[in-house]
């Protein structure tokens, strides 16, 4: 492998990251592989000594996302560095991923029963069409306004309860990712 | 060497190495990889996040020969972050030892006193 190639291997793989911190992180890269053979380092060693560059690439992303998740309050750059944190390792994926599940799934349900309760109505009109009683239609509408409160309800929860606390519990992730104490 | 270990001390490791001169780049990895079996690539990103955190700033030297080099200089913060670290693993170090040794007196035969 030739240094060319090597610094075109990464950029490729970090091609979603912003390019000026690509582009800095490249000069560095060059200025290693260009002092190891200064100092007389066998060109295959050098690489073989930093590393296969996806395994270099998925340290820079995670990383990267670490350092965003500092100034972030969003939970999807969180998740990110999570992501790639586990990816490499730094953190187990059984701590994350069953919660995540559990609580993906518990809304999910919720947001499914709503959309039935509001879909109500219209097998109400199909009933009535079919001679059944004008009641139906009438508590048809009563679930109708259930479900829309259970669904308002849902996103409220989504929002105000689970979000933040999503974000704290992906920071306390992030610093274990970051084998550091908390900054 | 174990992944998590590796994480949390290659952090600590950059760190104490800057802190008596400003080291660049390919000294700092070089330290490192001479101790720890790693994939070099993987502490410039790792510089780059605790530059960016504050704990370093950078500067450039230029050589006669070669690129020129990167410094990475501990900041007032980065000074306060290492030694916080340092003194937080020498904490962890005593108790792990303890509790080897105090289990290794215990399962030695010379020392059966009960």
């Amino acid at each position: 492998m030739t240094r060319q190639a090597y610094l075109d291997d990464l950029t490729r793989l970090l091609r979603k990251l912003p390019a000026e911190d690509v582009a800095e992180l490249i000069r560095d890269y060059d200025e290693h592989i260009r002092l190891a053979s200064e100092h007389g380092v066998d060109e295959t060693e050098v690489f073989k000594r930093l590393g296969d560059p996806k395994i270099v690439a998925k340290a820079v992303i995670a990383e990267y996302y670490l350092g965003l998740a500092n100034t972030t309050k969003r939970p999807r750059p969180l998740l990110r560095a999570i992501l790639a944190s586990i990816s490499l390792g730094f953190i187990n994926g059984l701590i994350v991923v069953p919660p995540s599940a559990v609580v993906l799934v518990v809304l999910a349900v919720l947001d499914i029963v709503a959309a039935a309760m509001m879909a109500t109505p219209v097998i109400a009109v199909y009933g009535a069409l079919h001679g059944y009683g004008v009641t139906l239609i009438g508590l048809s509408l009563f679930v109708t306004g259930l479900g829309l409160f259970l669904w308002t309800g849902t996103a409220w929860l989504l929002k105000r309860v689970l979000s933040p606390w999503v974000v704290r519990y992906l920071r306390f992730n992030i610093r274990l990712a970051k084998g550091g104490i908390a900054p | 060497m174990n992944v998590q270990f590796k994480k949390g001390v290659l952090e600590l490791c950059v760190l104490a190495l800057a802190t008596n001169r400003d080291r660049y780049g390919y000294e700092l990895v070089s330290a490192i990889s001479e101790k720890f079996e790693i994939a070099e690539g993987t502490i410039y990103p790792l510089l780059r996040r605790l530059t960016q955190e504050g704990y370093f700033s950078t500067y450039l030297v230029e050589s006669k020969e070669g690129p020129p080099r990167k410094y990475y200089r501990l900041t007032a913060q980065g000074k306060t972050f290492s030694q916080a670290l340092i003194q937080e693993w020498r904490q962890f170090e005593r108790s792990v030892d303890q509790i080897i040794e105090e289990e290794e007196e215990a399962n030695d035969p010379s020392s059966i006193s009960r």
